[in-house]
């Protein structure tokens, strides 16, 4: 985690859950597990794909809490190192078997907003997130881990296996791809007006 | 300033531009940190407490809704009613949640005593498969009666998806009570194959088939090819073709040699999949409309009907086992 959110807390959590404290397994949980759906809700634009994804971390990360060593600030590139290849798990398993999901009906009332609100919700984030589509895929899962899961850029790197300097130089990259594509977007709509 | 002290400055300036976005700060003019912006503010609007220790959305954030409310129900409805009914200890019912006392309490009052043993309180509270149609109920589930009414009065229309597994077991019994030489033999037999044989002598099955079938609608001899919504083959021979046309008065028709082979209330008889019209037998060597061992009276037949039945009349000689064509008489020949 970074500045702010606890670190000492979270590690002393971490090392409740890896002796065996189910409470602290929960709590470790609890923590992480809104920002997993952030960050897999930003590189999926699928809500219940997000979902499943998020669930899947989550089991993942419990599987291999005994195995972390390691401080907060590692714990959290852990984990979304794990998120992210479970986001490239499930990118790869909907190419092969494409599914449409349906909305539960849900038994209880709920405060939350209503299923279009959702769903124009989900389809303003999509609408943005197409937008980096002409990004390589390492970069946009570089510039997602750095702005939606708020990571650093040690982090990432720790996260996707490589350094804080080629980090740095994959989203510099990536910002001066987008402010082209973008630039030349407008242009594109001038020279059209 | 060399370039490469730029591009390092640009590099840094851009990690920071990144980290001002995370932290939502003001990301100025530059377009592509804008747009990462509105990322960022459309992810906090699907999913806000990024950094939170709490789940968002109360904890339901990412959760299929609600699983666990059906059992649970169950759980709470059959504590209640075996509360009601007395079949609890005072120890037991002390256990229970206030609130469940307090309702087990008022169910027990609006059941009537006689409601009495407890299981039966628990079968009447919780409606059992098989439960829909009230006539079929046993006498355990008459006594609780009152119960079941008070305490949900729509059991009995409610449609419970084991209803309809129940019903495919009592069919498959009712099926194999009756092969063995009754009317349903001929269904029966049509049913042991699902597709109509390139053998001449079985092209009438088809028709046995398909008034047989479970997805067939109910049919009715009255009806002509043309409202068929099946295949026809487009000629005169005397195909038989079923119709779309629902009959409710069809089962009684056709039910002469079906109906009775089932065993009065032994199990609810879906006119659709046991019934088995007449004239639908085709044409061909085994004979046509005719083939009823109770043949139709003329009251039930149209004029139309009739005429079309005797114009495409065959060659054949009528078969005289009636319904039971060569499948059905194959099948009740193994049978017997």
């Amino acid at each position: 985690m970074r500045q702010g959110d606890g670190g000492d807390e979270l590690s002393g959590l971490v090392a409740r859950a890896q002796a065996g404290d189910p409470a602290a397994v929960g709590d470790v949980i609890r923590r992480v597990r809104p920002r997993i759906f952030r960050y897999a809700m930003a590189r999926i634009g699928a809500r219940e794909e997000a979902e499943d994804v998020t669930q899947e971390t989550c089991v993942a990360l419990t599987e291999a809490l005994p195995r972390f060593d390691g401080d907060a600030s590692r714990f959290t590139s852990f984990v979304f190192g794990i998120a992210s290849n479970k986001v490239l798990m499930s990118q790869r398993s909907r190419g092969r078997r494409p599914e449409v999901a349906v909305a539960d009906v849900p038994d209880v009332s709920s405060a939350a907003p209503g299923p279009l609100e959702r769903a124009e919700r989900d389809d303003a984030l999509r609408g943005l997130l197409a937008r980096l589509d002409g990004l390589p895929d390492r970069h946009r899962d570089v510039l997602l881990l750095r702005i939606v899961a708020d990571l650093s850029a040690e982090q990432v790197g720790e996260a996707l296996g490589t350094t804080a300097a080629n980090v740095r130089v994959i989203q510099h990259r990536a910002l001066s791809t987008l402010r082209a594509g973008i630039t030349g977007r407008t242009d594109d709509t001038t020279e059209g007006v | 300033m060399t370039p490469d002290d730029d591009g390092l400055a640009r590099i840094e300036a851009d990690d920071a531009l990144l980290s001002a976005i995370a932290a939502g700060e003001s990301t100025g003019e530059d377009p592509a940190a804008r747009l990462l912006a509105e990322i960022v503010l459309a992810v906090d609007e699907l999913a806000p407490d990024g950094g939170g220790a709490e789940p968002r959305g109360g904890g339901d954030e990412g959760q299929r809704p609600g699983r666990r409310s059906g059992l649970w129900g169950v759980t709470l409805g059959v504590s209640i009613a075996v509360a009601a009914s007395g079949g609890l200890s005072a120890a037991a019912t002390g256990r229970l949640p206030e609130p469940v006392q307090r309702l087990a309490a008022d169910v027990g009052q609006a059941a009537p005593p006689a409601a009495a043993a407890p299981a039966e309180a628990v079968s009447a509270a919780v409606p059992a498969v098989g439960a829909e149609d009230p006539e079929q109920g046993s006498g355990a589930s008459e006594q609780s009666g009152a119960f079941r009414r008070a305490s949900r009065p729509d059991a009995e229309r409610v449609w419970w998806p084991g209803n309809a597994r129940l019903r495919a077991v009592e069919h498959r019994a009712v099926e194999q009570r009756g092969a063995g030489g009754t009317g349903v033999a001929s269904e029966h037999g049509a049913r042991s194959r699902d597709y109509p044989s390139r053998d001449s002598d079985e092209r009438s099955g088809t028709a046995a088939q398909w008034s047989s079938h479970p997805s067939a609608p109910d049919t009715d001899e009255s009806s002509s090819p043309a409202s068929s919504p099946y295949p026809t083959t487009g000629d005169d021979t005397g195909y038989p073709t079923p119709t779309s046309s629902p009959a409710p008065s069809d089962a009684t028709d056709a039910g002469d040699g079906a109906a009775e082979a089932t065993e009065p209330g032994a199990a609810p008889t879906d006119p659709r999949t046991h019934s088995s019209r007449p004239g639908q037998s085709g044409s061909g060597s085994a004979g046509p409309a005719p083939q009823q061992t109770t043949p139709p009276t003329p009251a039930r037949e149209t004029p139309a009907a009739g005429a079309a039945a005797r114009s495409s009349q065959p060659t054949g000689t009528p078969a005289s086992t009636g319904q039971r064509g060569s499948h059905g008489a194959d099948r009740s020949a193994y049978h017997r």
